[in-house]
């Protein structure tokens, strides 16, 4: 099936499966109305509850359901949908307390009942996940326990979302409608059982063990991993996996970094990561013959799924890791097609790569425009941030053809898309990966 | 273009669930 048929049927699913609690509980028996103010929270509260469980569905990690997207662009609609849930759930309170301002007094009494506590609680829980979700590296919240915590509060918010309605009981009376509920929350739950349990239960098996450590320029380090009593398992070039170091699988210490080996040699795997912050500013301390674990490979961010006459790469920092591999790759097959790469770094000394994108040019029709922000006294080749007159002075005549594909920071990304766009490139023939998410 | 695609869906599917809850409103208070 063509991928826009396959992205479309899981987007009209997603809206099947976040619509239908609201028309189901307006099925069969049901209470009359109580003014449309009063209805319309209930309402909100419903919908909130439901963009709430498919949150779960979104980060269960289902490859056929994230493929035509992109895993990364699911966890990113994720963050975005999660918000609108989080406004829903705010309206469905204050609209009740203006309409019924005794609700009010009897929270601040102390006196409300538990099924209307459960509702608060679960409010409380969906606020302390905004918050710490949107605001985690200006709350200084280290990423593992931002991890535990963002599981146990998920969890929290929908199971006590789900026992609110369940318990206050207002169009949910019916048997079936209760347990339509308690059906959806069960589902949560089986995926959340299924990321947590299942997933590192399947790892547990499929141990790695860190066969190198190379320094690489601009505080980056390459991890080589080698497969231990299982044969790895095949990638394509540009995608990315879930790395655990130094930990059990099921402890939830995970991270995802794009792969930057060649996908043409089977066995060993490597990844590329710069010291960015918590896990990462320690990964130069991982010792040759440790233990990993890791689940992928996950994305589209690929040439081998996007296949044109020629590519354009743009990378920003250590988002040069994927389009490594994809290089890599190129030239371990002999392709002689021709490549542009736009990578943007601070300084000259330490841009990551440079020595083996040198040797790259060799192997492969590979042309290399490196944009310095804090460029050497003689340097002559373009400077300053990744900007549009940049790709028009780079990009070739035969532009429209080629697939471009970019990868660094989230504002980079922006401003070359709309670049290449402008220049020319069909929106269809540009990719991107996202890996800064939270 | 994927990050703004992935914005417009989440507006959209937010704003529709939104007009839902209208209608949902609307059905019981005719």
């Amino acid at each position: 099936m063509h991928p826009y048929l396959r992205a479309t049927f899981w987007i009209l699913l997603y809206l099947l499966l976040v619509q239908a609690p609201l028309f189901v509980l307006l099925l069969g028996p049901k209470p009359a109305g109580d003014g449309f103010w009063f209805d319309f929270s209930l309402a909100l509260g419903f919908a909130a509850t439901a963009m709430m469980a498919i949150m779960f569905l979104l980060t269960a990690r289902f490859q056929r359901a994230t493929a035509p997207f992109g895993i990364d662009l699911v966890y990113y609609f994720h963050r975005l949908a999660a918000i609108g849930a989080f406004v829903f759930a705010t309206i469905h309170p204050l609209v009740l307390f203006y309409k019924e301002p005794g609700l009010l007094r009897v929270i601040l009494d102390g006196t409300l009942p538990l099924h209307l506590w459960t509702g608060l609680v679960s409010w409380v829980a969906l606020a302390a996940l905004m918050v710490s979700s949107l605001w985690r590296k200006s709350l200084h919240i280290h990423y593992d326990a931002w991890r535990v915590a963002h599981v146990l509060l998920a969890l929290t918010a929908l199971l006590l979302g789900v026992a609110h309605i369940v318990g206050v009981g207002h169009y949910s009376a019916t048997f079936w409608k209760t347990w339509l509920w308690l059906g959806i929350a069960l589902s949560c739950l089986t995926a959340a059982v299924r990321v947590r349990l299942v997933k590192p239960l399947q790892l547990l098996r499929r141990p790695w063990r860190v066969a190198r450590v190379i320094e690489e320029r601009g505080s980056s380090w390459t991890l080589v991993l080698r497969p231990e009593g299982h044969g790895g398992f095949r990638y394509l070039p540009g995608q990315f996996a879930w790395l655990t170091l130094r930990s059990s699988p099921f402890a939830m210490r995970e991270h995802p970094f794009s792969i930057s080996s060649s996908a043409a040699t089977a066995g060993e795997i490597s990844f590329t990561i710069k010291e960015l912050g918590d896990f990462t500013n320690r990964i130069g301390e991982i010792r040759v013959g440790e233990t990993a674990w890791i689940d992928g490979p996950y994305g589209t961010f690929s040439i081998d799924i996007s296949q044109a006459p020629g590519y354009v790469f743009v990378a920003g920092g250590v988002g040069i890791a994927p389009i490594m591999s994809m290089l890599r790759t190129l030239a371990d097959r002999g392709d002689r097609r021709p490549l542009l790469l736009f990578y943007a770094y601070h300084t000259w000394e330490r841009t990551t790569f440079r020595e083996e994108l040198e040797e790259l040019r060799e192997r492969i029709d590979l042309t290399v425009v490196y944009v310095l922000s804090e460029p050497p006294a003689d340097w002559e080749g373009e400077q300053g941030l990744l900007r549009e007159e940049i790709f028009a002075r780079g990009l070739p005549a035969d532009r429209a053809a080629r697939e471009c594909f970019i990868c660094g920071p989230t504002p980079m990304i922006a401003v070359a898309e709309k670049a290449l766009a402008r220049q020319g490139i069909a929106l269809t023939h540009i990719h991107s990966e996202i890996f800064d998410l939270v | 273009m994927r990050l703004r695609f992935a914005q417009l869906l989440a507006l959209a599917s937010t704003l529709l669930l939104l007009l839902l809850s209208v209608i949902f409103a609307l059905v019981q208070n005719p």
